[in-house]
């Protein structure tokens, strides 16, 4: 089960930063702090708030391509928390397999949301530019790589950022899209496919120089059309 | 026991798909094999590079830095709700509370007042059938199965 502190590690792996907090750490469980917070101890709110706030906002982030968005789900999220603590009952999962499909089920609404025609996703993401020289720097492989898993079917997505992004296990991935392992195997590998298909496209479209491997880490990737750098 | 000949390119490939190239995240009960055969195999060796490189594509994706003060924020935007909520969950357990202040010491009287009543003044045997000795234990089993007594 991911600890309190496997957010902030996983962001500095993939050069993000977790929730860092002005106030001392609480030490108490998750457990601890619900039963507080069912007693309605705000504090134990925000320490819980605290502790998972990163993680939960940067699923929400990578699963709706918006920082706005984001901020919102994460306030769902912890009025959630505030309304369920009472109920909570520790021996059916783990809390933050809990929070997690809790976000999970905001982030999946609100996609369904956005299919009944009431925003348009693309607009939602960071523009890719214009390759500049025929480069991609970092941050535009980034928009790519957005757009691509935006692209994804919304449980293929919420998959693959579960796995990729926030490091569950798949038995966990199951509780939390509440299917099987070999289904959320099944979305994993039909969402590796599909984005591998998609970013092949898109970097074809640009320049992909070994140069522009090396700034991003990347070096390896093949499958990329090089279009010379002009 | 398996060996790294019952691995093949297209199962390991398979694995790569669903658990990206970080051996570390690939299943206990493939992974020696796994990577045994990403070793000895130079089409699995490709294939490892390009799963790894496609992992590393996907780190560059970063999320927003967010503000120290976050959680304060969020905390000031669920406010109205959460004090909703403390508010409604109050009233609910002080309506509860007083009905309970209310209704369990009546209850409790009520019953001690009735067995009193029972007891001095021999009525129980008058309405469960006269003169037929009734025990405790036949009272407790009454609902269940015990209707002999019944006028």
């Amino acid at each position: 089960m991911p600890g309190p502190m496997d957010g902030k590690a996983r962001m500095d792996r993939t050069g993000n930063h977790s929730a860092s907090t002005p106030h001392m750490p609480d030490e108490r469980t998750d457990e601890t702090l619900l039963s507080g917070i069912a007693a309605g101890d705000m504090r134990a709110l925000r320490a819980l708030s605290d502790r998972h706030v990163g993680r939960i906002f940067a699923l929400s982030y990578r699963m709706l391509g918006s920082a706005d968005e984001a901020d919102e789900v994460a306030q769902e999220a912890l009025i959630r928390i505030w309304k369920n603590a009472g109920g909570w009952d520790p021996g059916r999962a783990a809390f933050t397999t809990w929070l997690h499909r809790v976000v999970t089920n905001l982030c999946l609404d609100r996609l369904r949301r956005r299919k009944d025609g009431s925003e348009l996703e693309e607009n939602l993401l960071p523009p890719v530019g214009p390759v500049a020289e025929g480069r991609i720097a970092g941050k535009e492989l980034g928009a790519i790589v957005a757009a691509g898993i935006a692209s994804l079917p919304d449980r293929q997505r919420a998959a693959l950022v579960l796995f990729h992004y926030e490091e569950h296990p798949v038995g966990e991935i199951a509780e939390i899209l509440e299917t099987t392992e070999v289904s959320v195997e099944s979305l994993l590998a039909r969402a590796r496919r599909s984005l591998r298909e998609n970013l092949k496209a898109d970097l074809a479209e640009g320049a992909f120089t070994a140069a522009d491997a090396d700034a991003a880490s990347i070096s390896g990737w093949k499958p990329v059309v090089l279009k010379g750098g002009a | 026991m398996t060996s790294e000949r019952n691995m093949t390119l297209e199962r390991f490939r398979g694995i790569l798909d669903i658990h990206g190239g970080d051996p570390a995240r690939w299943p206990d009960e493939v992974r020696a094999e796994a990577l045994q055969f990403s070793r000895t195999d130079p089409e699995g060796r490709e294939a490892l590079k390009s799963a790894t490189s496609f992992d590393n594509m996907m780190d560059v994706w970063g999320v927003p830095e967010i503000p120290e003060d976050f959680t304060d924020r969020l905390m000031a935007g669920a406010g109205d709700n959460l004090l909703d909520l403390e508010g409604h969950r109050k009233k609910r357990a002080g309506r509860f509370g007083d009905l309970s202040r209310i209704l369990v010491p009546t209850a409790l009287a009520a019953s001690l007042a009735l067995g009193v009543f029972l007891g001095t003044t021999g009525l129980s045997a008058t309405i469960f059938g006269g003169s037929q000795n009734i025990t405790v234990v036949d009272l407790a089993y009454l609902s269940d199965t015990r209707t002999e007594f019944l006028p």
